[in-house]
């Protein structure tokens, strides 16, 4: 007896891994699918026993038809069984694998042919919330959408070996700042430094977009991790806690004017011989030079001692220390605020960082110079303090400091830009602070225009969207994970999503960064609940 | 030697030309006396439940004194635009020779029908021989569904409404009942059709010709009076009248349709309903549910290779060598084509 079997009802050609390599993965899905770039998919293969994970990379439209222009013909008006013929091709890229046993690996190996591609769930993350670390700043984002119990938090040891915040205006960095120094001020695991001559960190003020924010001191509960040192009024000052910033002449040296201002070599000249002079020596100098006797032919008819600081630029022109002296008298007069004779912040602020809190340097309304200034005179000195420590190590003893810090430079691209001799003190930072527990925290929208060689030491990426293709492939080249594969996910990059690449964790994840304000409300409602299941209830 | 082979093409292209002249629109209108209004629009309608059916014959292996042949057969079913239920028959093999009449066709229609043949079939020509076979599997298909499907549904066959084999006159004839009892609608739809006017003018091109030349906006169609034609169709195993359509403003050409004889005055929501299912963009004027059946049923050459792989096993198996085979079954052109 003849009979008609029923071809397969069900479409077993979706969702199945079809290609192609160890490190490029392939699948279709339903041409009505919602889809994005950066959704997470585990792979089950049966096969094996081992689960692996890829990222979307890509979307295409696809179809099994033989002709290529079937869907550009001008009478394509309707189209039959468009269901399964016609499909999306979704490019992905594997993170990895976990085995039988549960644990992790590195995509060394591919999944079986035609193994399943699935959602994962929180459960099946499980092994990368082992492995993240201790700073939180989000949550990780699958394609739209955020896998709520995944926070992601950036291993703390790996902090001080640098981080680099790459984002473009409006991305969300002031809010992905403010949320790392809430969970540095809440973990307390290092010092975090920050400069802040806009005066926003504080206690907020607006966003980029024009709605209020709040700032560090509104996460109460925190406050123990915080040290604000402000050139604001004793009100202010009480009201918030805050200390006065104070830096003293001595603080100062000559060398830190080549990073304010564009130097000529005879003006470097100067700022050379005077290397070992206090600053209050150098700013008292040059108060009381006549500019004019330089260059002096016959020093003793002069009245100059050998050895004095006349003496020590005897021979330069008028022109290079009349422009220092000018450069001087603006600094300490544009910074009168702050810069004085005698009275310093800087130990107690070098103290605070060693104690692992978040130091805020408060500047309202000084502008780039003296931020720069402030900066420059801080990092200095906890690179010679930082450096002292590690010189009184004995031969056998661990060489690391004890102290970790990290020092945030916004806008880097001005003092880390390929060739700058004049900001050698930075540079020396990102070189070689990582042996003295000194890291550089680097904010950027032109990471383009930072050095390649700082970029290279740089082992934390927070990318938050990148327009210019010669930013992002300056990023793709440095990270130390690979994320030339999602290029295409961080153009597409929203407002306060980022893809975060550290070596504490295993892979590039997909951040949707806390909103600051959410975030706090959260940790000071934890710690008031904690305080609350402490008290006693009854009488 | 050149001017010969010049000769023998314009004289061959001439010949073809003589049955497709320049006033072959005027000649056609004058001849068979077609007036413009003899064409009707319709208008395309929801198609609602279409079942398309369509058979495919390879021949696998030939030799002097007989051919292997594959056959099957496929229904494909849409509700409106989606597929709702697809199937096929197994592969029959069927050897064509080396007797005079064909053993396997009396089986195969027994399995179908469930009782022998009416006629013997001729292995005199093979590729007809194939092509009895497979319209067996298709005939059998169409009366399997012509059972399940729901009242009003329309039922598609490639190819016309008349048989090329005694044996399967009484099959398209229930076919046909059980259409006409189960208030379903039968179309037989061709690509091709022989049928000619004026002593050898091709229909399908004079008749798409005419329309074009008198602006009648597609979808149309127009029944054919058998009595312009060369040649009356015989009548004996012709279960359809010919209609010609164009059923899209972008079909390629005209189709040629045959319509039950009892249709009556239901052939305009038919052809309002092939023209309802003839407007996807990748075949414009050709009902899809068709298409869709004809790439079901398709043995493709990867399948035809399967099974010659298939069967060279089996003849491994049963004793016969390589080199038997070769002079069984090989083809010499394969080789000639190496060099």
């Amino acid at each position: 007896m003849m009979n008609l079997r029923d071809t397969e009802t069900t479409d077993a050609s979706k969702y199945r891994l079809i290609g192609r390599s160890v490190l490029s993965y392939r699948f279709i899905a339903p041409h009505s699918e919602t889809l994005y770039i950066g959704d997470i998919k585990k792979i089950v293969d049966k096969t094996k026993g081992s689960t692996f994970f890829a990222k979307i990379t890509d979307l295409s439209h696809d179809s099994n038809f033989a002709d290529p222009r079937w869907d550009t013909r001008a009478y394509a008006e309707k189209f039959y069984g468009l269901g399964e013929d016609v499909f999306i091709t979704v490019d992905a890229v594997p993170l990895g694998f976990v085995d039988s046993d549960g644990k992790f690996h590195k995509a060394r190996t591919i999944p079986s042919k035609f193994s399943t591609v699935e959602d994962p769930d929180a459960e099946d993350f499980r092994f990368l919330t082992e492995q993240m670390g201790e700073i939180e700043v989000g949550l990780m984002r699958s394609g739209q959408d955020v896998i709520k119990d995944v926070p992601v938090r950036i291993p703390a040891r790996v902090l001080p070996q640098h981080m680099g915040v790459f984002a473009t205006t409006g991305m969300g960095k002031s809010n992905f700042m403010k949320t790392f120094c809430a969970s540095c001020m809440k973990e307390q695991k290092f010092g975090l430094l920050i400069v802040d001559p806009h005066g926003e960190y504080v206690s907020g003020g607006k966003s980029s977009t024009g709605e209020p924010t709040k700032g560090l001191v509104h996460y109460t509960n925190g406050r123990d991790g915080l040290a604000i040192f402000t050139i604001r009024g004793e009100a202010d000052r009480k009201k918030y806690a805050m200390n006065r910033l104070n830096l003293e002449y001595d603080d100062f040296r000559l060398s830190d004017l080549s990073i304010l201002y564009e130097l000529t070599s005879a003006q470097y000249d100067i700022i050379e011989a005077f290397s070992r002079v206090n600053g209050s020596d150098a700013i008292r100098f040059f108060q009381e030079v006549d500019p004019e006797i330089f260059p002096v032919k016959d020093p003793l008819a002069a009245g100059i001692k050998e050895g004095s600081l006349a003496w020590m630029i005897r021979n330069s022109m008028a022109g290079p220390v009349r422009v220092i002296q000018r450069h001087i008298d603006n600094l300490v007069n544009g910074n009168r605020a702050f810069f004085r004779e005698q009275g310093s912040s800087v130990l107690e602020i070098i103290k605070d960082l060693h104690a692992n809190r978040v130091v805020l340097i408060d500047i309202p309304d000084m502008g780039e110079r003296s931020e720069l200034f402030v900066l420059s005179v801080i990092t200095r000195m906890i690179m010679e303090k930082h450096r002292s420590e590690a010189r009184g190590f004995g031969i056998d003893e661990k060489q690391e400091s004890s102290h970790q810090v990290l020092i945030t430079i916004e806008e880097a691209q001005r003092v880390l830009a390929a060739g700058g001799a004049s900001t050698q003190m930075f540079r020396e930072c990102a070189m070689e602070g990582r042996k003295f527990g000194v890291g550089l925290c680097v904010i950027t929208q032109q990471p383009k225009n930072v050095d390649a060689k700082v970029l290279a030491q740089i082992n934390t990426f927070v990318v938050m969207g990148l327009g210019d293709r010669g930013d992002r492939e300056i990023i793709m080249g440095s990270a130390k994970q690979d994320l030339s594969k999602m290029e295409i996910e961080i153009q597409t990059l929203d407002r306060g999503e980022a893809i975060i690449s550290t070596i504490g964790i295993p892979f590039p994840v997909s951040t949707r960064i806390h909103r600051y304000e959410d975030y706090i409300a959260m940790l000071n409602a934890e710690l008031k609940k904690d305080i609350r299941q402490g008290l006693s209830t009854g009488f | 030697m050149k001017d010969e082979y010049s000769g023998a093409v314009k004289e061959a292209a001439g010949r073809i030309h003589a049955t497709i002249p320049a006033n072959l629109v005027e000649k056609f209108a004058k001849t068979c006396t077609i007036r413009p209004s003899d064409f009707i629009h319709c208008e395309p309608a929801p198609c609602g439940e279409v079942c398309a059916i369509d058979g495919s014959n390879v021949m696998l292996l030939e030799s002097g004194s007989m051919a292997l042949a594959v056959v099957r057969a496929a229904q494909t079913t849409f509700v409106d635009m989606e597929r709702k239920r697809r199937s096929v028959t197994p592969m029959r093999f069927a050897l064509i020779g080396p007797e005079e009449e064909n053993q396997d066709f009396p089986v195969l229609y027994a399995d179908c029908f469930g009782q022998p043949p009416g006629k013997t079939l001729s292995n005199e020509d093979i590729t007809r021989a194939a092509g009895i076979l497979r319209d067996t599997l298709e005939y059998w298909v169409a009366e399997t569904m012509a059972k399940e499907l729901g009242p009003g549904a329309l039922l598609l066959r490639d190819g016309p409404l008349r048989v090329s084999h005694e044996s399967h006159n009484p099959v398209l004839t229930r076919i046909a009942l059980t259409c006409y009892d189960r208030d379903l609608g039968l179309a037989g739809i061709s690509k091709r059709s022989a049928a000619t006017w004026g002593g050898g003018h091709p229909l399908l091109p004079a008749v798409f010709g005419f329309a074009k030349t008198n602006k009648i906006k597609a979808p149309w169609w127009i029944k054919i009076d058998p009595a312009i034609l060369d040649h009356t169709p015989h009548a004996q195993w012709q279960h359809g009248e010919m209609y010609v359509a164009c059923l899209h403003e972008r079909s390629k050409g005209p189709l040629k349709i045959e319509l039950p004889k009892e249709i009556g005055n239901e052939a305009a929501e038919v052809m309002s309903r092939l023209a309802g299912c003839s407007a996807d963009g990748r075949i414009p004027g050709y009902p899809y549910p068709l298409f869709d059946a004809h790439r079901t049923v398709v043995i493709t050459e990867e399948i035809t290779a399967q099974l010659k792989g298939d069967l060279l096993g089996q003849l491994a198996d049963a004793g016969i060598d390589r080199q038997t085979y070769e002079i069984l079954f090989g083809d010499y052109h394969d080789e000639f084509a190496r060099y």
